[in-house]
């Protein structure tokens, strides 16, 4: 048995693929890459495949992380190199490793997940400067406590303070009709958990900058365990 | 400001249905070289996706180096109303290119209530919906499928139809279509060259007259060079024709999500009420090596872990016993699942069953479509009590508790005694499970009764009998809805006011044509969609068109009566079709044709297949 850890990008049309069809695709594109695939038990066998951090419909990203069980080690650099023939297009393997060390199991993937690195787009219904923008953000930080409503497990709606869960959040740039550029970094633990559109929303609200939120577009940057990214864990 | 298709994808359900790009879906380089043509199913992704004729359709016109043919679909209506508000005309899913700019755009025509489809796919395409209305910058409008048999309703909408099978005739089309762009023919010169192409029919090149009844009094090619009679176009060979050993994978679930092989074409049961079954002949089969080397070169290609074994009646297959037990073996290790498009009421079905599906024991569903012997006589559906109820016994000792009986409402001669007799299957049923002793047996025993109306088709035994009126069938409905009072059934019935359009539609003339283009108007589409199919609108447009739907549905037709489809040849004779309707009035079964060929008239037009 062997755990394959693949990183992979999702981009281009692929973005609009939700979670479940991404695991569909990835059950199909091992099987077409003649993976030798271990299959649970019981008497609905399923290959064991693990992802990270499942991605929202409409976002895009470099760092996808995921594990693949395998009955034997293969060869990892000819998956990444015939990885067209296997994988649609938009769906990019960057590198591959094998994490089952003799004597040791996979750390929990998801478990180990505990914050998240987003780009932003968005686009203003007007033209502002950099240095209003920038004032804009930091008066929205400097906040004690931002709150929002969301729904809980309950279906009740309730309040809650998304301060402490944003580790940084920037612009890197203001482009021309509107466009701007942000950035953040946001918990994704099993403690605490933001996301990036949740964060939009509450700046949406924040009197300043007027944006359409319609044009928000998201895009992951990397996906961390503690200080590292969770594929070098 | 007008948004993009990448931005109207954000606002929509289910943005993947519109992105193409799917595994084994076909990109080509310098289009500007190519004939371009369109596939267009006139549903929504899911339905599309499932349809095997789509996939073998696809893939033959791509043989062609200088051809590239992409899919089109019907938007769903959230995506069109974000396309028209945005001003983003129909596209092929492959390159997004807008509909009007190719050469040739075909619908295949697999039910009659998605013609308003058709008509609202052309004009998100910006193509005028008449053949006539169309220019030499639009595209050629072409259609086949099981409802060009009856081409006539929709004769002004399209260009031309093809009538059978496609893997050679459509290649035959797309390649005069070639040489008539080469050398700058016109629509007219084209469409008349296409109409000598053997299994062709152009519409715009035949004149109807009508009696004053309404009925047909005449049908002729307005020229001597166009043919009286158009024969459907079969495929002798199945082991060498093309098939799609590289299956498109869809990224979302669709309906049917599995590799599929096509194991025969054609049906020799001969069931009167079936279009299919008088359609599809001669029978054809692949030999078992084929589909044996096509499962697993598919499985190969796609990643699947099913696959289904496709035919009108897969267990009929000659080597069917050999196929599926070796096919069992072959797929073990890979955790490979075998899937069966249709179950017989016989043993061998559940023996095959109880291999395949050790672990899913999910519902079953078999296929009386009568409810008394008498009726199934009728209808020569070889199948009698005993089969029914052993079949049932043996299913219920191998632990299956759950089982679907389908059943047909307003077949031809049938009486509230039939209708008991669904009732008295189905108690019998559950009883039956009380009675079965085995240690499989878990929970208690769920029957679902669902009935579907009947609809006459063109080609059939029953062609020229009326349908039910909609007043009978929801009589009927209420009658079985009263008397199955056991709480362990359930009982479904399906929407009698679409039955009532696809019959309209099904046996209809020229003159219909002018309906469709009104209900579309008046905003009728996804009839086959229940929270869409909108029966007033329907009404409303038979009435500003001066036209009484009833003519089509309720009328006993004459032996005698000129069909607006008699002019297709589809190898079956109306003269065996008349002969089974007398034998069906008489109650007197004819047996399958496989062992004991009933002259159906098929070799007079086409070589035997080897079972005639
Ligand atoms: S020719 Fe005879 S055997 Fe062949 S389909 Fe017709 S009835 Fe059946």
């Amino acid at each position: 048995m062997a755990i394959l850890r693949l990183k992979y990008r999702k981009v281009g049309y692929m973005k609009f693929l939700s979670h479940l069809d991404m695991v569909r695709l990835m059950e199909r594109s091992f099987r077409r890459a003649q993976m030798p695939l271990e299959f649970s038990q019981g008497f609905n066998p399923r290959p064991k495949i693990n992802f990270a951090a499942p991605l929202s419909v409409g976002v895009t990203s470099d760092a996808e992380v995921m594990e693949v069980v395998l009955t034997k080690k293969v060869d990892i650099a000819a998956l990444l190199e015939h990885q067209r023939e296997a994988f649609p297009a938009g769906i990019e393997l960057v590198a591959g490793t094998f994490v089952d060390q003799v004597g040791q199991s996979s750390p929990k993937l998801m478990g180990s997940v505990s914050s998240c690195q987003y780009l932003i787009s968005v686009i203003n219904k007007d033209t502002y400067s950099k240095e209003v923008v920038e004032t804009w953000l930091n008066d929205f930080m400097k906040q004690d406590a931002i709150m929002i409503e969301k729904v809980n497990k309950k279906k009740k709606v309730v309040q809650k303070d998304i301060k402490p869960a944003i580790r940084s959040f920037a612009l890197v740039s203001v482009e021309l009709e509107g466009h701007m550029v942000l950035s953040a970094h946001l918990d994704a633990g099993s403690e605490s958990n933001l996301r990036a559109e949740d964060l939009m929303h509450a700046l949406d609200g924040f009197p300043g900058v007027e944006m359409d939120l319609e044009t928000l577009r998201l895009h992951r940057q990397k996906i961390n365990a503690g200080d590292k990214d969770i594929y070098d864990l | 400001m007008k948004k993009s298709l990448d931005d109207i994808l954000y606002l929509v359900e289910k943005p993947a249905r519109y992105i193409g790009g799917e595994i084994n879906s076909i990109i080509k380089e310098d289009l500007d070289q190519k004939i371009r043509v369109g596939f267009g199913f006139p549903d929504v992704y899911e339905v599309a996706m499932s349809h095997l004729g789509m996939h073998i359709l696809y893939g033959v016109q791509n043989t062609m180096e200088d051809v590239y043919c992409e899919r089109v679909f019907a938007p769903w209506t959230d995506m069109e109303k974000q396309m028209r508000d945005n001003g983003i005309a129909l596209f092929t899913l492959e390159t997004k290119t807008p509909v009007k700019s190719l050469d040739l755009l075909s619908f295949t025509l697999q039910y009659e209530l998605s013609y308003t489809n058709i008509l609202n796919m052309l004009d998100l395409g910006g193509i005028p919906l008449r053949s006539a209305e169309r220019t030499e910058a639009d595209p050629i409008i072409f259609a086949g499928g099981p409802c060009a048999y009856n081409p006539e309703p929709i004769s002004d909408i399209f260009d031309l139809f093809v009538l059978g099978e496609g893997e050679e005739m459509n290649l035959e089309l797309i390649s005069l279509y070639k040489a008539h762009k080469t050398k700058g023919s016109t629509r007219k010169e084209f469409l008349r060259a296409a109409a000598s192409l053997d299994g062709v029919y152009v519409p715009s090149l035949y004149e109807a007259a009508y009696n004053e009844d309404g009925t047909l009094a005449s049908f002729e090619p307005i020229a001597a060079d166009v043919p009286k009679k158009v024969t459907k176009r079969i495929i002798q060979d199945m082991d060498n024709v093309f098939y799609p050993e590289k299956q498109m994978v869809p990224f979302i679930d669709i309906v049917h999500d599995r590799a599929v092989v096509e194991i025969f074409r054609g049906c020799t049961a001969g069931c009167r009420f079936c279009q299919a079954g008088m359609i599809y002949r001669p029978i054809r089969e692949k030999s078992t090596e084929k589909i044996m080397e096509l499962a697993k070169k598919m499985l190969e290609s796609t990643g699947y872990d099913e696959v289904a074994l496709s035919s009108l009646s897969t267990l009929d297959y000659s080597d069917i016993e050999n196929l599926i037990y070796s096919m069992i073996k072959d797929s073990e290790d890979d955790k490979i699942g075998i899937s069966l498009p249709s179950l017989r009421l016989d043993s061998f079905s559940v023996d095959v069953l109880t291999e395949i599906q050790k672990v899913r024991k999910t519902g079953l569903t078999f296929a009386p479509e009568a409810g008394t012997q008498r009726l199934r006589d009728v209808i020569n559906k070889g199948v009698n009590e005993d089969n029914i109820f052993n079949t049932l016994e043996q299913v219920f000792a191998e632990g299956w508790s759950r089982v679907k009986l389908y059943f047909m409402m307003g077949l031809p001669t049938e009486t509230y005694e039939d209708l008991e007799g669904i009732n008295e299957i189905a108690n019998r049923t559950t009883y039956l499970y009380k009675t079965v002793q085995s240690p499989k047996k878990k929970g208690s025993v769920a029957v679902t009764i669902s009935t579907a109306c009947f609809v006459p088709k063109p080609f059939t035994p029953f062609q020229w009998q009326p349908q039910d009126t909609l007043e009978t069938f929801i009589e009927k409905q209420k009658f079985l809805r009263e008397i199955i009072t056991n709480k362990k059934v359930k009982f479904n019935y399906h929407d009698a006011y679409g039955s009532f359009m696809e019959a309209v539609f099904a046996r209809g003339d020229r003159k219909l044509n002018a309906v469709l283009i009104k209900a579309f108007e008046l905003g009728c589409k996804f009839d086959g969609w229940q929270e869409y199919f909108d029966y007033d609108k329907w009404m409303q447009a038979f009435e500003l068109c001066g036209i009484d739907p009833l003519f089509y549905t309720s009328r006993v037709r004459d032996v005698n009566e000129l069909f607006p489809w008699d002019f297709i040849d589809v190898g079956v004779s109306k003269k065996f079709l008349y002969r089974e309707w007398e034998n069906a009035l008489t109650g007197k079964v004819t047996p399958d044709c496989r062992n004991n060929c009933h002259a159906c008239g098929i070799t007079q037009v086409f070589e035997s297949g080897g079972f005639c």
